[in-house]
């Protein structure tokens, strides 16, 4: 087995990034995949020995990371996502059309693929299709047979603004012709806030994004001035900052569309935050299903560093997941980071204190980071005007479902209520039935029945009506959506995406999905629905991260608002 | 106080009245229904629980049930079990239980038929039948090997088989137990 | 003086050191907090979610003093969820609850949890009767299952390495052997592999557990997973009584326990000693005790019968008396003494023997943890007790010369030439050797499981051990035999300890009672050192 010396330039330059050996780890095994077409133990025995580290410690990389495979796959890779707005929306019909395509092809199906609003979504090899429909599926198919090749699959042009909208973020974008390239971007002004964040001082800056009372949008609501301000400092060790860009909570896909559009915006926020927390090296940890954004994030920060931006001040690396939504949570991405399994880490010790390699760390989502320019140019005062108190700035929602424009929007926080958006921004359904609920933040958070949709999209209404605001993605249930359907999808997600290292949540959710596989095959008792509530009780609250309870809450709450359709599914066959 | 002999008659006093009276209770029972029973030719009719010596019992599949876990021989209380657990022959069905007792002795002088070995094996492998007449001319005769206890026992006609499946079941397999091939009412267990 | 913290332990004033876990703290007042896989000797994994409690902190007023509530004690918040108490410290005025009813259920949920995928192995599994989930389901499980779906199943009766066995499906991945191969032993081998309820044990084909101390993940492993190959389906551990005892096989002497029934020994596992070997045991000693069962054990006095050429068994009494006689009559009498032997004996063998007397050294190479390149036992005791004279080579030099004509020999063996060479050759041994082979007298002693002495390490730490198995055969402790053979009085081995605490300056004041399970660090000075040649060794295998 040999590596090519061209291939070997390009692992040696990745392992400089890294301050430790075992952390390009995962930039090895999708580069040797990329070449061999899979990771067999010639492969895992060379990253092992080229990294100094044990063979075992490779191949358990390799076998938690599901884009990873042990044996060649066939020549074109049809990934289909499975997980809920793409299941409602019938990805099952286009699993049908994908029966016997010779040896050529490998069919799999994969979790959330962060593009909710088109779905059904699929990808093919490193190319995405959105909206697909069983004919132009068969269209592609028959395409690739013919050419023995896979043809390039365009990006979506950006949405229109509509008019209840309020864009910040999403503004560049808007205009017409914008590339996203630098240059276009320093036109609208960009680079600026960096230029005067450079003037301030480390602590201003913290001061002024404190006061800005910005909230962290990648789903925990954690005000972002105050995580830095916990970090360590003196430790005689570097900081760290790490943007999370694991979109991978399923209903979830603006951070998509910041990175594909807008990637500057980005690296300016990380540039002021890098600045303004003394970190002079940061990553952005890019899900490993969206390789047409590592590229234009890469292209990018080369981009950034021939102006002189990346480089100066800090460093900015990318760095590839391979297909795990605990990479999405902060210590999972951290251990990833390392290049070990992404297992969680117990806190205390918080990543403030004990990061990213034993190092004062903070981990902020792409789009508070994108928010960071902004309010640097703009002031605290601006920001805190927008949106109500307790919530402030403007947010990204992404909405999925049967609504006549679903996609991606940007408003104020806390001035539209749910059925505001759904039916004046989305114009509400489109198949003509009724709303039987929405869920208001990626499918961990609680979904709203339908009889409670007035409720303001900010934090503090949210969490008042039992349920939180969560990464913003929204999806909308209609009448025609079996709701023990729709909790058996969720429940396979977690079950599949579970690291596996605690108790409750690992046995816990297999359990979950297995139980409610027999309630919609009809092999259940009546008893199983309390069975079901209960088992989900025992996992929320008692796990090392989070992930136990976004598999606990949907299905606690879809028992609690819909429990008869549960107790006729048992009962059938009791 | 005095106590007045009785008197007798003439013939009384020859006691030939008395003893042809007690021969008459004897003989009149001769034409009588008998209830003796001819042991051992005729053998008694064992009720289905009946408490008889312990034996090992096979399942309908020809598997000694038995896995050596030794809990028996924990409880017996005169410790007349003695077992020396071993590896089962790796064949296709059994690969799942990996443990087979290689000697399994009980000792019949000691038992006490007291059942605690039958109450207590987790794999239902151990039954009191029907034997209840052990006996032999020496010791060693009425130590009941491995071997002897198998020939007692038989085939236990049952239908749970907890080590039937390595892998998942096929396909349709009703889960939960079965009894028979209906599933069993799940009671609630007592603490 | 270390600093202390007070805390509330289920209404209990606990004053714990600073810095240390829940788990401990509790234990200080008689509490148990289950965990799987917290185990003090490695680093916090969290993982098992079984030590869950219920925590609480004074509330803090404006002037971080702590709140007090209408009865005078401090308000206490308690955390919103249970915390894991492995990796919780102690703080001041921390009030834990480990008995409500929260707990009880969260408890109740682990279990369940853990036992959903576990195999119904329980009659099959090595680990029945000394098994943490059966005896924490126990305690604090539901008692019954809910559980009818499909189990998940996993490799079965994998060989890990040739000592030890891996049942993926019993392991509960707590991931204690992981960190322990990582940690202590040094060779970062084993892992999980799959993600979620799939996850597996196992290591990369070809890197197998190599070190000397892979057994001890057996003996970490809480579950039934990890077993030690040799000691598969032998016997149950309910039948197995245990005796502590001290490992014999170089001069660390870790502490061990040792597991036998009906006098068959079946394994040897360690016992926790900070001061010597924490709570880990190097595979080299742990496995070397088969010879203790060994068929062909010495087992009654004999002769080598001038007139039958074979040897001729002999009562105790009648050996006793001919030895004892001969040995008046004879003129130097040289002794070669094991560093194997107990203190007691040494102290009576250089009674018997005098000045000429000397141990043979057994080296071999240290593995920089426990295993020490002496691989005698009890060398210093051999010093302290005057037995190591370093004079070995000059006492061979005499056999060879003929200078040297009378011999007793206390566990080793000699030289076949050397040993036709002498007129009276007195072996004491456990097993046959060329010695025993060739010897006029040999009287069956017993090995270190069937008798009680102290051993001294190589830290100068006196340390004793017990008797397990009665001794094979009429075979006696070498102390009784020397007893005789000099013709003294003790009747016990505590006389023969109090004779040496009384003659030793080193050990004044202590006797076998008092120094305890876990030993003495006893103050020793040392002569002048004797250097035990390699050449001596190698004329005296």
């Amino acid at each position: 087995m040999t590596i090519p010396s061209e291939l070997e330039r390009h692992i040696d330059e990745i392992i400089t990034h890294y301050p430790t050996k075992r952390a390009p780890v995962l930039w090895l095994c999708h580069l040797l995949q990329d070449h061999f077409g899979f990771l067999g133990q010639e492969q895992v025995e060379w990253i092992a020995t080229k990294l100094s580290l044990q063979p075992i410690n490779v191949w358990e990389v390799v076998t938690f990371y599901p884009m990873f495979t042990q044996k060649l796959r066939g020549k074109f890779h049809i990934k289909v996502c499975r997980t809920l707005s793409c299941h409602l929306a019938g990805s099952q019909k286009l699993l049908e059309r994908l029966k016997d395509l010779g040896a050529d092809f490998t069919v799999d199906t994969v979790e959330c693929l962060a593009s909710c609003g088109t779905a059904p979504a699929m990808m093919i090899n490193d190319e995405h299709y959105d909206s697909m429909t069983p004919e132009r599926l068969d269209k592609i198919v028959a395409d690739i047979k013919r050419t023995g090749t896979l043809a390039k699959e365009p990006i979506a042009k950006p949405l229109p603004a509509h008019p209840l909208e309020k864009r910040v973020l999403l503004a560049n974008i808007t205009k017409p012709g914008y590339t996203g390239s630098l240059a276009d971007y320093e036109k609208e002004g960009g680079y600026q806030a960096l230029a005067k964040a450079l003037t301030m001082k480390p602590e201003e800056i913290v001061n002024e994004v404190k006061n800005s009372e910005i909230r962290g949008r990648g789903g925990a609501g954690f005000p972002c001035g105050l995580k830095w301000s916990f970090l360590a400092k003196n430790t005689g060790k570097p900081t760290y900052l790490v943007c999370n860009a694991d979109e991978s909570e399923p209903g979830t896909f603006k951070d998509r569309q910041l990175i594909n559009y807008d990637p500057h915006q980005l690296l300016e926020g990380i540039l002021i935050s890098c600045h303004a927390t003394g970190a002079k090296v940061a990553y952005i940890y890019i899900r490993g299903e969206m390789p047409h954004g590592a590229n234009v994030l890469i292209n990018a920060i080369a981009e950034a560093r021939a102006k002189g931006y990346v480089g100066k001040t800090a460093e900015i690396y990318v760095h590839r997941g391979a297909g795990a939504y605990i990479c999405g949570e902060e210590t999972g991405l951290i251990e990833s980071l390392e290049g070990k399994r992404a297992y969680p880490r117990i806190k205390p010790p918080f990543p403030a204190i004990v990061g990213l390699f034993g190092s004062p760390t903070v981990v902020n989502n792409v789009e508070t980071l994108s928010n960071i320019p902004h309010i640097v140019k703009n002031g605290a005062a601006w920001f805190k005007a927008m949106g109500v108190p307790g919530s402030t700035g403007t947010r990204l929602v992404c909405v999925s479902g049967p609504v006549k424009r679903p996609g991606y929007y940007e408003f104020e926080m806390g001035k539209l209520t749910m059925r505001q958006l759904i039916e004046d921004v989305c114009g509400g359904v489109t198949n003509g039935k009724k709303i039987k609920g929405v869920i208001p933040g990626g499918s961990s958070m609680p979904v709203m029945p339908a009889n409670n949709l007035d409720v303001p999209l900010d934090f503090e209404s949210l969490r008042k009506a039992g349920t939180m605001a969560g990464s913003g993605g929204i999806v909308v249930l209609t009448e025609d959506v079996s709701i023990v359907d729709a909790t058996l999808n969720v429940s396979q997600f977690y079950a599949h995406e579970s690291c596996g290292q605690c108790t409750p949540c690992r046995e816990g959710t297999l359990w979950m999905e297995k139980m409610l596989h027999r309630i919609k095959d009809g092999h259940s008792r009546p008893e199983d629905v309390d069975l079901l509530f209960e088992v989900a009780d025992n996992i929320d609250g008692k796990t090392i991260c989070p992930l136990g309870e976004a598999a606990a809450w949907p299905v606690k709450a879809f028992l609690k608002n819909y429990r008869s359709e549960f107790e006729k599914a048992c009962n059938k066959n009791g | 106080m005095q106590v007045q002999r009785p008197k007798l008659t003439f013939w009384e006093r020859t006691y030939i009245p008395q003893i042809l009276k007690g021969m008459w209770i004897t003989i009149r029972h001769l034409p009588m229904k008998k209830f003796t029973r001819m042991y051992p030719e005729e053998k008694p009719k064992l009720l289905g629980d009946y408490r008889g010596a312990p034996t090992l019992v096979k399942d309908p599949e020809g598997r000694v049930k038995c896995v050596s876990c030794q809990l028996c021989e924990f409880v017996c209380p005169p410790k007349a079990i003695r077992i020396t657990p071993g590896f089962r022959a790796d064949q296709a069905f059994d690969s799942n239980v990996e443990k087979e007792p290689k000697e399994f002795e009980i000792d019949m002088l000691r038992c006490i038929y007291c059942g605690y070995c039958e109450e207590v094996c987790p794999e239902e492998a151990i039954f009191l039948k029907n034997d209840f007449a052990i006996t032999g001319y020496k010791r060693e005769e009425l130590r009941f090997n491995k071997q002897k206890l198998l020939e007692l026992g038989g085939v236990q006609p049952d239908s749970i088989w907890k080590w039937k499946y390595k892998g998942a079941p096929p396909p349709g397999t009703p889960i939960g137990p079965v009894r028979d091939g209906k599933p069993v009412e799940k009671k609630a267990a007592g603490h | 003086m270390a600093e202390t913290v007070k805390l509330t332990i289920d209404g209990k004033e606990v004053v714990a050191p600073k810095g240390m876990n829940l788990i401990e703290a509790a234990k200080l007042v008689g509490i148990e907090v289950p965990h799987y896989c917290y185990h003090p000797k490695l680093t916090i994994a969290g993982n098992c979610r079984m030590c869950l409690v219920d925590t609480g902190m004074p509330k803090l007023d404006k002037d971080k003093k702590p709140e007090l509530g209408p009865d005078g004690k401090p308000v206490i918040m308690f955390a919103p969820k249970l915390a894991i108490g492995c990796n919780t410290t102690v703080a001041e005025g921390m009030v834990v609850h480990t008995r409500t009813p929260k707990v009880q259920k969260a408890r109740e949920g682990v279990m369940e949890f853990l036992l959903i995928n576990h195999p119904l192995d329980c009659p099959i599994c090595d680990q029945a009767g000394e098994c943490r989930l059966q005896e924490f389901s126990v305690d604090y499980g539901k008692g019954e299952s809910r559980f009818v779906e499909e189990k998940v199943h996993k490799p079965k009766q994998t060989k890990l390495n040739a000592k030890i066995t891996l049942d993926d499906e019993r392991c509960i991945l707590c991931s204690r052997c992981i960190r322990f191969m990582k940690e202590v032993a040094g060779q970062d081998c084993l892992g999980f592999v799959n993600r979620g309820s799939y996850s597996t044990l196992t290591c990369y084909p070809g890197q197998e557990p190599k070190t000397n101390y892979d057994l001890n993940i057996v003996d970490i492993c809480p579950v039934g997973a990890l077993t030690q190959t040799d000691f598969r389906f032998e016997q149950r551990v309910w039948f197995l009584k245990e005796t502590k005892s001290v490992c014999p096989n170089c001069s660390t002497g870790c502490n061990t326990v040792l597991w036998s029934r009906e006098g068959v020994v079946y394994r040897q596992t360690p016992r926790d000693n900070d001061a010597v070997n924490q709570c880990w045991m190097c595979d080299y000693g742990r496995l070397n005790f088969k010879f203790i069962n060994d068929p062909t054990r010495l087992t009654s006095p004999s002769v080598k019968s001038a007139v039958y050429g074979e040897r001729v068994n002999l009562t105790w009494l009648e050996a006793t008396r001919q030895i004892t006689g001969k040995l008046k009559a004879a003129g130097t009498i040289a002794g070669i003494a094991s560093g194997r032997a107990t203190t007691e004996e040494l102290f009576l063998f250089k009674k018997l023997v005098g000045d000429l007397v000397d141990i043979v050294p057994h080296t071999g190479e240290a593995d920089g943890k426990l295993l020490q390149a002496d691989r005698n036992p009890n060398t210093a005791g051999a010093k302290l007790t005057g037995c190591a004279t370093g004079k070995l080579p000059e006492i061979l030099e005499g056999i060879k010369a003929g200078k040297v004509k009378t011999l007793i020999v206390l566990g080793e063996d000699l030289d076949e030439e050397l040993a036709k060479k002498l007129e009276l050759l007195v072996v004491i041994d456990t097993l046959p050797t060329k010695a025993t082979e060739h010897a006029n007298y040999v009287l069956p002693g017993t090995t270190f499981a069937e008798k009680r002495g102290t051993f001294i390490n190589g830290k100068n730490r006196l340390q004793r051990f017990n008797a397990a198995i009665p001794p094979v055969g009429i075979a006696r402790p070498e102390w009784q035999t020397l007893t005789a053979l000099l013709g003294a009085s003790y009747a016990a081995i505590e006389d023969v300890f109090a004779d040496m605490a009384r003659t030793l300056p080193a050990l004044a004041g202590l006797n076998l009672s008092k120094i305890g399970d876990l030993g003495v660090e006893l103050k020793i000075e040392q002569p002048a050192v004797q250097p035990v040649s390699q050449a001596a060794e190698a004329v005296a295998k």
